[in-house]
């Protein structure tokens, strides 16, 4: 025992360098790890509230290319709600869509690290919950990783570990989209087998078999495709619908049947 | 000491509102984080130093969401520059240092303690962070902004480390 407490008399220099070193290692390799779901992120109240201030600011000095923004989405909404109306008629009911959208304001978003995340102005106050979906106007943005009462942390499209259930629009194929860490307007197409007939330009939709994203929303379309001898699916690019660079206003897809869905797919 | 920390402070405020989200050119980032490291007061074998830099690096994480990136990183840098002080100037004399500024070590000397630190920074930023392996981008980059926040830390110290604050740093 006394050798003992000698010896960490003697390296405790060293002894708290590799326990620090081992605490930082838990932190980068455990996602799943209590603190990081809870404070230490910045949909915490003090970083949340930092970036309010600073997107606040900011967003003064962008107003006209925000309007000029708003004015698209504008028109890609109105699109969209006439489509839906000619959907709907067709439904037998319209309680069937079960869809809800929360409006919520980018405060921060990252870019520039192979795990992105962005971080929104709405939090368990305003309904949101973990694993929802979140869509702008143009596409698909992420799902919600960490809440606290007035900020949420997504977990970007721009980010290695996050997978996202597609399907090709026009051959109807189901596939995974995942971003490599590369280019931020573009990401890989995994999973499509080469029998399937593909040409560039088709357009990569949402499958809504993750129980995350309601069907049919855009995500991309298709700009290269290649054959890897070694493989038995294509290597496919697409371009992402968003552009990531300048995303403001997003929708968190709240789906009153989800719960519904899930409890029955979980059942033996 | 006041003025100090809201130095520490400010530095570390730019990094995380304004420096992490700016690439210049593709090739260069400004990292303020790396200038507190290097000039935080040195003391052989000290837990304070060890903590400081887990800590400054947490919050920096914290509002990054790259949760024990820089926290790892900054307690690398900090043992690896009191390991490297010593190999260059020998022990007796770093005692004698009230700081290790490019007042207290001349010109050359200081490049030659601060240029690799701040090298190793970036190397392990980039593999860390963007998970990205070494090759000639990679290499352009970690040299690009060593360089750059080389210049910058010079600027900084003749700025701020000549004037009252001289004192405050030891």
């Amino acid at each position: 025992m006394r050798n003992l407490l000698k010896f960490i008399s003697r390296y405790n220099y060293s002894i708290t360098f590799f326990l620090l070193f081992s605490i930082s290692i838990l932190l980068i390799s455990n996602e799943s790890f209590i603190l990081r779901s809870e404070y230490f992120n910045s949909s915490n109240y003090i970083s949340g509230s930092f970036y309010k201030a600073q997107n606040n600011i900011f967003s003064y000095f962008s107003l006209d290319q925000k309007n000029e923004k708003l004015e698209n989405e504008n028109l890609t909404l109105i699109n969209k709600l006439s489509q839906l109306e000619s959907k709907i008629k067709n439904e037998s009911s319209a309680d069937r869509l079960g869809l809800n959208f929360i409006k919520a304001q980018v405060i921060n978003n990252s870019l520039n690290k192979s795990k992105n995340y962005i971080t929104i102005d709405k939090g368990l106050s305003h309904g949101i919950k973990k694993n929802l979906g979140v869509i702008s106007t143009n596409g698909v943005i992420g799902k919600i990783k960490h809440v606290s009462d007035n900020f949420s942390t997504i977990i970007s499209v721009l980010n290695t570990s996050f997978f996202l259930s597609t399907v090709i629009k026009e051959t109807k194929t189901l596939s995974s989209l995942n971003w490599d860490g590369e280019d931020p307007k573009r990401a890989k197409l995994l999973y499509v087998p080469k029998h399937i007939p593909l040409e560039v330009g088709f357009s990569v939709l949402t499958s809504s078999f993750d129980s995350i994203f309601p069907q049919d929303i855009k995500v991309g379309s298709i700009t290269s495709i290649n054959k890897d001898v070694n493989s038995n699916f294509y290597d496919i690019e697409i371009i992402l619908s968003e552009d990531f660079y300048s995303i403001s206003n997003v929708y968190v897809v709240m789906d009153s049947l989800n719960d519904e869905k899930v409890k029955l797919e979980m059942l033996d | 000491m006041k003025n100090k920390l809201l130095i520490f402070s400010l530095l570390i405020f730019f990094q995380v509102f304004v420096l992490n989200k700016i690439i210049f050119f593709d090739f260069l980032i400004l990292s303020p984080l790396i200038i507190i490291l290097l000039l935080y007061k040195y003391k052989k074998n000290s837990l304070e130093n060890l903590l400081f830099a887990f800590f400054i690096g947490l919050a920096v994480d914290i509002f990054n969401d790259s949760l024990g990136v820089y926290s790892m990183v900054s307690i690398i840098i900090v043992y690896f520059r009191n390991f490297w002080i010593l190999k260059i100037i020998g022990e007796e004399k770093t005692s004698e240092l009230d700081d290790l500024s490019i007042h207290e070590l001349g010109n050359f000397q200081y490049f030659i303690f601060s240029y690799p630190v701040i090298s190793l920074y970036f190397t392990l930023l980039v593999l860390l962070e963007s998970s990205s392996f070494l090759n000639l981008d990679v290499l352009a980059f970690i040299l690009l902004s060593s360089s750059l926040n080389y210049v910058f830390m010079l600027v900084f110290q003749y700025l701020f480390l000549e004037s009252k604050l001289s004192d405050e740093w030891g």
